[in-house]
């Protein structure tokens, strides 16, 4: 397994753990509650230190073999490719987000039976839209580790 | 020569070299002139090209 495919896989889980951490902070038994302001700062802040740490470890394992980091057309070619999936996957996520909230606001009388992402209140939507960029970075892992082994 | 060889004498990676081999992955009409030199043969002679369909 190369370097890159290590990164990926690292990548992957560390997002993956990092959104679990986001859901129990935002959620009680994965229904989003209401935070107060000075929590909810603390576990963004706290999100970004734990990316930060998530992004500089697999680098520094690696800078041990830079021959090993050097990437190559088809390195950037399968990068590339993962980026263009990550965007495909953010845009259909915001997307259910927005016409969620129009459907709800459209059909305020009838909301109840309306399948259910409810985004009235600051913590929800914060969560939403950071569960979407998590989701278009696992898209972007899975489709890299998928080219390297297809 | 190795995999290994010949990827640094293109520039590229032992797993793309393998790819390339396994006509899993395309190079670039760059590393396709590369490869070429390296055996100092013609890119036809290296390469074919099969139209899909």
């Amino acid at each position: 397994m190369s370097e890159h495919e290590k990164t990926a896989w690292w990548s992957l889980g560390s997002g993956i753990l990092i959104w679990l951490f986001l859901g129990m902070r935002f959620t009680e038994d994965w229904e989003i509650v209401e935070l107060p302001p000075g929590d909810a700062v603390a576990t963004y802040v706290q999100m970004i230190v734990l990316w930060i740490v998530a992004a500089v470890v697999p680098s520094e394992l690696a800078a041990r073999n830079p021959a090993q980091l050097a990437k190559d057309e088809r390195d950037h070619a399968i990068d590339a490719k993962g980026d263009r999936w990550e965007g495909y996957a953010v845009v259909i996520v915001i997307n259910v987000f927005v016409v969620q909230l129009l459907a709800h606001e459209f059909y305020q009388d009838r909301t109840a039976s309306l399948p259910g992402l409810d985004l009235g209140s600051t913590t929800a939507i914060v969560f939403a839209l950071l569960t979407a960029l998590f989701l278009g970075d696992a898209v972007k892992q899975a489709v890299i580790l998928w080219q390297y082994r297809k | 020569m190795t995999q290994a060889e010949l990827g640094e004498r293109v520039g590229a990676t032992r797993q793309t070299i393998i790819a390339i081999e396994a006509e899993k992955y395309a190079p670039s009409l760059e590393l396709a002139f590369k490869l070429a030199r390296v055996f100092a043969l013609p890119v036809d002679g290296v390469f074919q090209f099969h139209a899909a369909g």
